[in-house]
């Protein structure tokens, strides 16, 4: 009975059905994929936000003994490997190893002494125990960068913009530095020191200055949570629990702590620069898309619901017809929730592919990564969202329905 | 001529009776169109503003562009000019006094300690120093063995001068081997007037013009965008700014799919009345531009009303997300009631057409 009345009625009224369908699927999808954006944001956005470079920096200890432009100290580089074996590995995202050191560099007017930096171009380092390499060097720690030729081997050297054209040099030029003939295989142009020095590939330099497995800086950027109050606490005064707990969330101070453990004789500071801005800014977008999503969410479900109200209430009629052939109440209510179910139902999976797709495009085309939608959650959320809101929109006017007397409305004047 | 204004006057008596007796359901036909006007204000307000709010918060990146002298010196008031041209945030001016500290080689340099403050700088031990006291980074700490209220000799060419430590900041940078003066203290030391140099934090939008006019006023300095703070800035508020585009366009499809589909659903309830008109004679035409200008009156007010509440919700969401107000464009009233007339027309006038194609009998008897 009740289904033959319900498919008398959506073959009767494919267009009100179909609109009301149409409202709910796309209210649906709306909320669905706002909902897969600030679930998973948070993650594309911390991304985003590493290209500001380097967000942690390794030096040698400083100590009265070794000072700050005494005797240079230096790191080891067979650590830097290690680095990748730390409890937050997974969170590092890129690696620079650097050692600073002079040279002598022989122009047509005469000598003069020039900064060497020496670097890791393009690099590839093995994961203990793991197959893949970790790529490491220039773009995954400075990606501003712009690097004109390719990066130095044996034998050459890149020369900071500024530098070469000072010395009025060019790519393939050969110059004299330290007593040994070079070639220019790149101009870099960084903005900063590096475009008044010359870069050489890390081994080159540590050959030529003699030092070998020496680097004076290493740069890392890592995926990090935002600073918090625990997080600026001082973990020497943390109880085991708390240490515990510090020590095994991704602050970038608890990083830096463990990279201080595996590298020897090194002190690993947070760039607070970056690592500050960093935590303000995703805090900030983050309230910003919950805020969004929440006015959405109020907005498309009072859509779907006037759109429901206003298709239920035309049916008053149809109502007092019902009632005067002997339906009671609960007949009533069946028939027009079982409507709002099958609507919300099938709005619900209809918004939800169309969910996948809002979401699809805007991850390809902002982050250029998939926007990670779990459909165990997302699609019992549609569903939710939809059954609830065709349902309770249904509420009012099916009591207003139910308070009508039938002969009124029959006779046209309700 | 009478005949046009007795026509014009059957026209308006006849939608305030249809607006006034049908007051709720016109009452929610306003409402749906100013609920899809307020999302597509305040979406579009909002992806419009996140650029400029965001573009504050990188402010701790620190400078992005910088003019140094060279050998010479920056002239103070054109320092304080430079603070003053458009799209300079705030500028940190320093003065180098190369030093000596118990003998070892410091970059000793002498800045405004509240536009430091500003900054977000931290102090990691100690205080913030006054007129003769000296900010050191954390690893001149430990190299140098110092302690804070240890007063310690600073040499800077001839002179030597006699300096309380009154903090160390940390900062993980070139920082941590610097030591801060207060700048006339730098100036004292290294015997000259002016500034060496002007760090300047720039909207990141208009960091270029920004470089231009401090390029004029300064000629002989040079100017320089810092790559790593502008272009990093650049990138991530061109994504962001994507982002939040992106999905206010799909808020706004959203919402103007849902608004005509409410719309259509309101006109449809009346397709009998529609009959009735015809029945009695009315002309086709009078009953097309009878719904339409109905239409059109809910659609703007609707757009109206949708304005003040979107620009209201901006604002909330504003205030709780960045902690200040945003700029809502006021041309985005006239959007907003244009896309609210538009959309009940297209809405409303689809199943008026359908039903003026069929007799009058045919409605009134109920299809």
């Amino acid at each position: 009975m009740l289904a033959s009345i319900l498919k008398q009625s959506f073959s009767n009224q494919k267009g009100a059905m179909a609109l009301m369908m149409a409202s709910v699927s796309v209210g649906t999808a709306l909320i669905a994929s706002l909902a897969a954006i600030s679930l998973d944001v948070k993650s594309k956005v911390s991304r985003e936000l590493r290209t500001f470079g380097a967000n942690i920096t390794v030096e040698p200890k400083v100590s009265a003994i070794a000072g700050v432009s005494g005797q240079k100290r230096y790191l080891n580089a067979r650590d830097i490997e290690k680095v990748l074996t730390i409890f937050w590995r997974h969170n590092i995202l890129g690696i620079q190893a650097r050692l600073d050191s002079e040279v002598d560099i022989k122009t047509g007017t005469g000598q003069a002494t020039a900064g060497a930096i020496g670097l890791w171009f393009e690099k590839d380092i093995p994961m203990p125990g793991e197959k893949e390499l970790f790529k490491a060097g220039i773009a995954t720690v400075s990606p501003w960068w712009e690097i004109k030729g390719r990066a130095p081997g044996t034998g050459e050297a890149a020369f900071g913009v500024s530098l070469a054209e000072r010395l009025g040099l060019d790519i393939g030029d050969s110059a004299e530095i330290g007593g040994n003939e070079y070639s220019i295989s790149a101009l870099v142009s960084s903005g900063g020191k590096e475009d008044e020095s010359i870069l050489f590939d890390l081994p080159e330099l540590q050959a030529f200055a003699g030092l070998q497995d020496a680097v004076s800086q290493i740069n890392i950027s890592a995926l990090t949570t935002p600073m918090d109050e625990f997080a600026y606490k001082d973990p020497g005064e943390m109880g085991v629990k708390e240490y515990e707990k510090w020590y095994c969330t991704a602050y970038v101070t608890s990083i830096a702590k463990q990279i201080e453990d595996v590298v020897k004789g090194s002190t690993a500071k947070p760039i607070w620069r970056v690592a500050q801005s960093e935590g303000r800014v995703l805090g900030r977008l983050m309230a910003l898309v919950y805020l969004l999503s929440a006015a959405v969410l109020v907005a498309a479900s009072l859509g779907m619901s006037s759109t429901m109200a206003a298709s239920l209430l035309k049916r008053f009629e149809e109502i007092g017809l019902m009632k005067s052939i002997g339906a009671d109440s609960y007949d009533i209510t069946a028939v027009f929730l079982s409507e709002a179910a099958i609507i919300g139902l099938s709005g619900g999976i209809l918004g939800y592919f169309i969910s996948l797709s809002i979401t699809g495009y805007i991850g390809r085309e902002v982050f250029g990564a998939v926007i990670s939608a779990r459909w165990f959650v997302l699609l019992p959320l549609s569903l939710a969202v939809s059954l609830a809101i065709a349902s309770v929109s249904s509420i009012v006017p099916i009591r207003r329905a139910l308070a009508v007397k039938p002969i009124v409305v029959l006779k046209g004047g309700a | 001529m009478p005949k046009q204004s007795k026509s014009g006057g059957w026209f308006l008596h006849f939608i305030s009776r249809s607006v006034s007796q049908r007051m709720a359901r016109t009452i929610v036909s306003v409402f749906a169109t100013a609920i899809a006007a307020s999302v597509i204000v305040a979406s579009t307000g909002l992806s419009l503003g996140t650029r400029g709010m965001l573009g504050k918060e990188l402010s701790s990146y620190g400078a992005n562009v910088i003019a140094s002298a060279g050998k010479g010196t920056i002239d103070e008031n054109a320092a304080s000019k430079i603070s003053k041209t458009d799209g300079v945030e705030s500028i940190q001016p320093q003065v180098y006094a190369p030093a000596y500290i118990n003998g070892v080689y410091i970059e000793a340099v002498g800045v405004d300690f509240d536009a430091l403050r500003k900054e977000d700088w931290t102090i990691s031990e100690g205080s913030w120093p006054s007129d003769d006291g000296v900010l050191l980074g954390i690893d001149l700490k430990h190299a140098l063995s110092l302690s804070i209220g240890q007063e310690i000799k600073i040499a800077v060419s001839n002179a030597l001068e006699t300096v309380r430590v009154s903090g160390f900041v940390q900062r993980g940078g070139d920082e941590d081997k610097t030591a801060y003066l207060t700048i006339s203290k730098a100036r004292e030391l290294s015997n000259q007037k002016g500034v060496n140099a002007l760090l300047i934090r720039a909207v990141p939008d208009r960091i270029d013009s920004a470089v231009a006019s401090i390029k004029a006023m300064l000629p002989d300095a040079e100017v320089k965008t810092l790559r790593q703070v502008a272009s990093a800035e650049e990138a991530f508020l061109k994504k962001i700014g994507l982002l939040m585009a992106l999905v206010s366009i799909a808020v706004v499809i959203a919402s103007c799919i849902s608004l005509s589909s409410t719309m259509s659903a309101t006109v449809l309830e009346r397709i009998w009345e529609i009959g009735l008109m015809m029945a009695i004679g009315a002309e086709r035409i009078s009953i097309g531009k009878f719904f339409a200008a109905e239409s059109i009156a809910v659609g703007v007010s609707g757009g109206a009303l949708g304005y003040v509440l979107g620009y209201a919700a901006s604002e909330v969401v504003s205030k709780a997300a960045f902690g200040s107000y945003i700029n809502v464009p006021l041309y985005l009233l006239p959007i907003s009631i244009a896309a609210g007339a538009i959309i009940s027309v297209l809405s409303g006038i689809a199943p008026v057409i359908n039903a003026l194609r069929l007799k009058p009998a045919v409605i009134l008897r109920g299809q």
